[in-house]
């Protein structure tokens, strides 16, 4: 919790620094406390300062951050008074920067509704120390996903105004009590603060934002109408995840969840989970099993199984480092977006033909490799016009004692013709392209476990309740 | 009914200010990043006498090292009023200032730039700024040259050094169409490197 000064010893620090009588320390200290502020407000964001102080044309400094990859930057400037005639001109001068424009004297009350004008039609954000200040304050205060969202948009897309009604207005939004009447009003008009405050791309994830928060809130049979497309920012997941994970026990909507994981993917999960992790993922990802991709799963032993343990048939779907993992009873099931987070192990106990044939036949058998004690055999569909046949065939031969070393199969009418290959050596379950994370669940836990297989309840849990026409 | 009058002036001055800091930065050459309403101590400067002067603006030319400068923004509607008779006391000042940081140690090089929307002493105006012209600004302003009884000699030399720091300027609101723009300098500036950082 950062500690914020007062804020009337934040205005005699200003006046002390302004006041100094040399450059060098005037410039050293208002950067400083400037600085202070804005990375109070904006932890993430790297803040560099330039060699120009209260210049025409040239920042004090430079915010940079890196959004969907690439980095971006913004720049910031300073100016000791922001009234209405000074808005106007540094409007006309400074719009094309799309800077953040930041007043270290608090902007007057009366000033406020044209500067907001001045800034309409452009993006640049005019502010003051001391809102930065009370935003920041009002975000550490309350642990809310609006505020939360406003304090990592503002200042990289924020534009108008950014002042002592505004951040009222966010405050109010934030830590909203569902069960409050106002909760509805209080979010509207955050809605609508929203849509002037911010540059377009930024205003539409926060209302998009916004409303996944306000569906949150409505019970959970209420019908859900995606109304607003496309995806949310990375820095927007990353808040709202934790928080609508805390409250599934008041959504508890799976349809709810399969329109968040529709904004996300797999790989994405990966990239968020140092904020998810420790939390229960259950509500997350059983409704976006078929909905996500993978490329490889991989099936290691439990060690905190108890035996005792043995009535619990839920999956409990976690992401410890960084790795989405099922805990299926006696077995970890861990799936991934590329074949690199994945440890291998070798030589498990390969199976005889016997022990997995049965789920094999559940199967499309694509190509069967068998090791002997003296020769190795490769059955493959392309040359047998009955794989299955063929290796009972092989298998039950007296010459050899065959194990099956690896299996490529797909599943039953999926559109995907390359398969995936069941290694029983490493335990690994790999993808040709990609296959759902349901598919690659399935074909890890019907063959690998073949010496101690999953009971039927608990594959179900995994599996997830079978969604319509699968 | 005083303090609104008061109020208004001062947002003139500063507006005007603000102008004239405008056009001097879009020369690439100057920086003015102080004025009297923020950072009033830094515009503040001491006279022979003991007596402050207090800038409107101080910045500074990007020659190698910086040379630091003192302006006096001026808006005048006509060429009579006072702005002769403020020259002078500017005249007076500036030999005053840069003799007192002579006497404290060492010489700050100030320049001291006079920016004004009218010009003024037409007859004499190719004269404004000669060492002759300090002197006699001196003359006039002997206060400037120390309290009385142990006032200073007037030191030839630094009539000439001081007169070759004056800057005379005339500054007009139709100018402002042949400034560079604010956008288009911040592309150059980077090239032009002046600050040399």
């Amino acid at each position: 919790m950062a500690v914020h000064a007062e804020a009337s010893d934040r205005i005699a620090a200003i006046s002390r620094a302004r006041s100094a009588t040399s450059s060098e320390e005037i410039i050293a200290g208002v950067k400083e406390i400037v600085a202070r502020e804005i990375t109070q407000l904006s932890p993430d964001a790297r803040l560099v300062s330039t060699s120009y102080f209260n210049h025409t044309y040239m920042p004090d400094f430079v915010l940079e951050w890196r959004e969907a990859g690439k980095s971006t930057s913004r720049p910031v400037f300073i100016r000791n008074h922001l009234s209405d005639s000074v808005a106007e001109h540094e409007v006309d001068a400074l719009a094309d920067q799309e800077p953040v424009v930041l007043g270290l004297d608090t902007i007057e009350g009366e000033d406020a509704p044209p500067i907001r004008q001045a800034a309409d039609s452009s993006r640049l954000l005019f502010s003051d120390v001391a809102s930065i200040d009370a935003l920041a304050r009002a975000s550490d205060a309350v642990d809310g996903p609006i505020i939360g969202l406003v304090r990592s948009n503002v200042l990289r897309g924020g534009k108008g105004l950014l002042g002592g009604e505004e951040v009222e207005t966010v405050a109010a939004a934030a830590d909203l009590d569902p069960a409050a009447d106002d909760a509805g009003p209080r979010l509207e008009r955050f809605t609508a603060m929203a849509a002037t405050m911010f540059e377009e791309a930024a205003a539409t994830r926060l209302l998009r934002a916004a409303d996944i928060v306000r569906l949150s809130l409505l019970a959970a049979d209420a019908p859900f109408l995606a109304a607003v497309e496309g995806r949310l920012d990375d820095s927007d997941l990353r808040i709202l995840l934790p928080y609508l994970l805390d409250r599934d026990s008041q959504i508890g909507n799976a349809e709810f969840w399969r329109y968040i994981g529709s904004m996300m993917d797999l790989q994405r999960l990966e990239e968020f989970a140092s904020v998810l992790e420790g939390l229960p993922l259950d509500p997350l990802v059983v409704p976006n099993l078929e909905q996500w991709s993978g490329r490889r799963a991989q099936l290691s032993l439990n060690s905190a199984f108890d035996e005792e343990d043995a009535e619990i048939a839920s999956a409990s779907w976690a992401i410890p480092n960084g790795v989405l993992t099922a805990t299926v009873g006696p077995y970890l099931l861990a799936v991934a977006s590329s074949g690199r987070k994945l440890k291998t192990r070798d030589n498990s106990r390969l199976p005889a033909w016997d022990a997995i044939r049965e789920s094999a036949l559940r199967y499309r058998l694509h190509e069967v490799n068998l090791r002997g004690i003296v020769r190795r055999v490769r059955v493959s569909a392309e040359q047998s016009g009955n794989v299955a046949e063929d290796v009972a065939q092989i298998a039950s031969t007296l010459e050899d004692s065959y194990s099956v070393d690896e299996i490529t199969i797909s599943p039953v009418g999926a559109d995907s013709d390359d398969g995936m290959t069941v290694d029983f050596s490493t335990w690994l379950v790999t993808a040709a392209s990609s296959e759902t994370v349901r598919d690659l669940c399935a074909a890890t836990i019907d063959f690998l476990p073949h010496a101690k297989p999953v009971s039927t309840e608990r594959r179900a849990a995994l599996l997830g309740s079978p969604a319509a026409g699968s | 009914m005083p303090d609104m009058v008061a109020e208004s002036l001062q947002r003139d001055g500063e507006l005007g200010l603000r102008f004239t800091k405008q056009w001097l930065e879009s020369t690439t050459w100057i920086e003015l990043p102080f004025d009297v309403y923020s950072n009033a101590p830094i515009c503040t400067k001491r006279r022979l006498d003991g007596q402050v002067k207090r800038y409107d603006a101080f910045g500074a030319i990007h020659t190698s090292p910086p040379t630091p400068v003192l302006l006096e923004n001026k808006a005048y509607n006509s060429a009579g009023g006072k702005q002769g008779q403020e020259f002078w006391e500017f005249l007076a000042n500036a030999y005053s200032v840069t003799a007192q940081e002579i006497k404290d140690g060492a010489d700050a090089r100030y320049e001291f730039m006079w920016v004004t929307t009218h010009p003024f002493d037409q007859t004499s105006w190719n004269q404004l700024t000669t060492a002759r012209r300090v002197k006699q600004a001196l003359e006039k302003h002997p206060e400037a040259l120390g309290k009385e009884g142990s006032r200073e000699a007037i030191d030839p030399d630094l009539l000439s050094t001081v007169a070759d720091r004056i800057w005379l300027l005339v500054l007009r609101d139709k100018q402002e169409s042949l400034m560079l723009q604010p956008s288009e300098l911040a592309q150059v500036e980077g090239l032009l490197n002046r600050k040399g950082k």
